[in-house]
């Protein structure tokens, strides 16, 4: 985990950007970005160009970043954007859809770490949208309300409310209930 | 059946904010509830997983992709090419001057194209007249300095080459 101070002096250099220090802040961030991006268009081609343009428009607008902030949360931020952006131009709703939730995968029984996570992952992309941001940027993540708030530019009730919401959703659709709501 | 307010309780518990009044009901609750406990092991067990999802990455260019749409120049590796051609340089100092090839050669050109021999005669001559004009003691210096000054010079030359296209390297945004 790099410190606060070492990302400040990345964010530097990358300002004016140095070759090097752009690298360090790509290898640093590409691969969060690219797996929540990925998990939210579930297509490997518009994930990458998605994070092409999350860190372009990152590294261009750098100088106006408050390094007093945390860095992770303006860079989902910019992730989130370019993702409903993303949504808008291929006119997909980024809203409750609950026809998603109709899970016809076989999934495995027996519990085994690595094929409940598969299975997890698999739920997760049956989520809508906004269910799956929600979970990624709170449990993989691990971003607090307010940061959640800060990225998806939502109020911090709504994403507690949405939050507990998409939560047994998941848990619903992992452990194969039908949903009640 | 589930509890509504105890499904809220343990909504708060993954959320990390419940008090320990609250903690302590919910756990009397989930003592006595099987399809409570149930739902708290499943939901528990969900989440903390997710933490431990795969990881996605780009493809391999991603890197050079993004800076190219920077602008910004990748630096030529100097430093290992600064020592790959001291290294050269050794290498060819060493053969030169305890190899037999470089006469071989000579003989063979000398005798191949006379051409050449006249002009070497020449270059010779040149050189006769400006070393009669260097003291001898500097003279027999500098042929034993040779090689060394002229590996000195060589790996200071490529580093400072190096370092100046170092420096001149401007990221374009």
């Amino acid at each position: 985990m790099i410190s606060r101070k070492e990302i400040k002096a990345l964010i530097e250099k990358a300002v004016e950007h140095d070759e090097s220090a752009c690298t360090k802040i790509l290898n640093l961030y590409k691969g969060r970005i690219f797996s929540y991006v990925f998990r939210m268009v579930r297509n490997y081609h518009d994930a990458e160009d998605i994070t092409f343009e999350t860190f372009i428009k990152c590294f261009k607008s750098l100088a106006s970043f408050d390094t007093s902030k945390p860095f992770t949360t303006w860079l989902f931020a910019i992730a989130h954007n370019q993702t409903m952006d993303h949504f808008r131009k291929h006119k997909i709703t980024f809203e409750y859809l609950d026809e998603f939730h109709s899970s016809s995968d076989d999934l495995a029984k027996e519990y085994e770490k690595k094929r409940k996570i598969e299975q997890i992952d698999q739920a997760i992309s049956q989520l809508p949208p906004l269910d799956r941001e929600l979970i990624v940027l709170f449990h993989k993540e691990e971003n607090t309300y307010q940061e959640i708030s800060e990225i998806m530019n939502i109020p911090v009730t709504t994403v507690k409310t949405r939050l507990h919401r998409a939560r047994k959703r998941l848990h619903d659709l992992v452990c194969k209930r039908p949903k009640k709501e | 059946m589930r509890h509504k307010d105890i499904e809220r309780l343990i909504q708060r518990k993954l959320d990390g904010d419940l008090s320990p009044s609250d903690s302590a009901r919910l756990n009397k609750h989930l003592a006595q509830c099987s399809d409570c406990t149930s739902f708290y092991r499943e939901i528990t067990q969900t989440t903390n997983l997710v933490r431990q999802l795969h990881e996605f990455h780009p493809s391999a260019g991603f890197n050079a992709r993004v800076l190219a749409g920077l602008g910004v120049r990748r630096r030529f590796a100097w430093s290992k090419t600064g020592i790959a051609l001291a290294g050269g340089w050794i290498a060819a100092l060493v053969f030169f001057c305890y190899s037999s090839f470089p006469t071989q050669i000579l003989g063979w050109l000398t005798t191949s194209f006379p051409s050449i021999v006249r002009f070497m005669d020449k270059v010779e001559l040149v050189g006769e007249s400006f070393s009669q004009v260097l003291t001898p003691v500097l003279k027999n210096a500098w042929s034993n300095a040779n090689p060394v000054i002229g590996l000195v010079f060589s790996i200071l030359f490529v580093y400072f080459l190096g370092k100046a296209l170092q420096k001149e390297e401007k990221c374009k945004a």
